[in-house]
């Protein structure tokens, strides 16, 4: 597509834009066709193995550099924060068995006082 | 913006870069909030409606890849506060930033666990003992999840289900994590929590001419047209680079079951040894989809509307985008009112509203 120019220097900003945007409206079209076919699937499958691979080593390197110098490691800190993790899980538990006591005896108390527990309502 | 081209241009082009860079600055999520709930990454928050007049509260659930502050995104442009303003008390429920440690973290725990207990401290904070399920991406993936294994024992008055994907054949994503090179169990060995980033990659790569040169693109030219919207790009700027780490085994569980084996439509799904049976699903139901979808393209969602139990079934399919049909710049007058409307004719008090 030819482009326009004004004053012999700039380009019409009016022009450039309809070209640009043709030429990205192709190229958003051809590329969404390449990532949806198989091979770039396969190609992104490798990808992350790679990126899993990568990081994997690194952190194992650090873990073994840090263990050797006597420090906690990033292992020793996700040992204790899933730990927290089982006594959060066990807090939960018994503040819903609380919570289901206190109702069931707010239950008793309507049922044995029904007058004062309306009044107290009111 | 005036001068000769080539200083236009400079002057254009600092802006633009000054936008990019300052994007971190942007304040998004401001509506007040108390927090209501919390158990190990999961938070759940209530906004409070100054003008109550719906009695069932509305939990909004968002999915796990990104930040649920896409409810609330800025002042003006946020569901969380358009539903106050309508008269909703309003809850979010988020999921938080999970780490490694939470690698054992799988939907059984979303399902069966944080929503269930979310929703009965909303029941015991709201006073009353139904809610409405608004659940957005995996969101209504979940609590679709959660109406169809506990059926009429839920306490969901309502289910809304934004962009959510129901059956995952026909979608990209199934394309590249499907086939049986893609190793997911090579992925969740290596990353105990999957790192937002190459989820938000994978999302980008969908369309990538689009997300990573067409809104660079757009954006220098409403700056050199001094139309650029400042607050709006950057809000949602900081959104989409938000992304916090998927746990590993959610993660597998995701990409198996749905997109490996597409198990929630075939009915063979199974949560602690419970079938997920989408026809148990008796609320009102409101379906919402974007044409221009590719995360979850309508065709993923619009299954359910055959395979629900309920007689109240409503579909809404519309112009926008994944993200963009909610939270663009035309949501507030295109979808929000009919949103809200829909809810609201299904949100009358089953018994006298407490006081707040």
């Amino acid at each position: 597509m030819a482009t326009q120019f004004t004053n012999g220097a700039w380009p019409a900003p009016d022009s450039v834009r309809r070209a640009m945007a043709d030429a990205e409206g192709r190229m958003a079209a051809g590329m969404e066709q390449l990532v949806a076919g198989q091979g770039f699937s396969q190609l992104l499958a490798l990808a992350a193995e790679n990126a899993v691979a990568l990081t994997t080593v690194n952190a194992d390197l650090w873990d073994l550099t840090l263990r050797n110098l006597r420090l906690a490691g990033r292992a020793d800190i996700h040992r204790l924060e899933r730990h927290l993790n089982g006594i959060d899980d066990k807090l939960e538990a018994l503040v819903q068995q609380v919570e289901a006591l206190g109702d069931a005896q707010e239950e008793i108390q309507a049922l044995r006082h029904p007058r004062l527990t309306a009044g107290d309502a009111a | 913006m005036t001068g000769p081209p080539g200083a236009r241009l400079a002057s254009a082009a600092v802006e633009t870069a000054n936008i990019l860079l300052t994007t971190g600055d942007a304040r998004i999520a401001v509506t007040p909030k108390d927090v209501v709930w919390a158990h190990r990454k999961t938070t759940l928050y209530r906004y409070r409606s100054g003008d109550r007049r719906h009695a069932v509260p509305v939990l909004l659930v968002f999915a796990l890849i990104n930040r649920p502050h896409i409810f609330d995104l800025r002042p003006g442009h946020s569901f969380i506060e358009y539903l106050l303003a309508e008269g909703f008390d309003v809850y979010l429920l988020d999921w938080g930033q999970p780490g490694p440690e939470d690698r054992d973290t799988g939907l059984e725990y979303y399902v069966c666990d944080a929503l269930p207990w979310a929703m009965r401290e909303v029941r015991r904070s709201s006073g009353v003992d139904e809610v409405t399920l608004v659940g957005w991406c995996i969101g209504g993936t979940l609590c679709a999840m959660h109406a169809a294994l506990e059926g009429p024992r839920s306490p969901a008055r309502n289910l809304v289900l934004l962009t959510t994907p129901i059956d995952t054949s026909e979608s990209l994503y199934s394309k590249w994590v499907g086939p049986d090179h893609f190793d997911v169990e090579h992925v969740t060995d290596g990353w105990p929590a999957v790192p937002g980033v190459t989820i938000d990659i994978a999302n980008k790569l969908m369309k990538p001419v689009t997300n990573l040169w067409t809104s660079y693109r757009r954006l220098a030219e409403s700056v050199y047209d001094g139309t650029a919207d400042r607050e709006g790009y950057q809000s949602m700027a900081k959104w989409i680079a938000d992304n916090p780490a998927f746990p590993a085994r959610a993660f597998r569980e995701w990409v198996t079951w749905l997109y490996k084996e597409n198990r929630l439509v075939r009915g063979r799904l199974r949560l602690r040894g419970r079938r997920v049976d989408l026809a148990r699903i008796e609320q009102p139901l409101l379906v919402v989809t974007a044409r221009a979808d590719h995360i979850a393209p309508p065709s993923n969602s619009q299954p359910l509307l055959d395979l629900t139990g309920s007689s109240d079934v409503e579909h809404f399919d519309r112009p926008g985008g994944h993200i963009g049909l909610m939270a663009g710049s035309r949501a507030r007058r295109e979808i929000w009112p009919d949103v809200a409307a829909w809810l609201a004719t299904r949100s009358a008090p089953a018994a006298p509203l407490p006081a707040a």
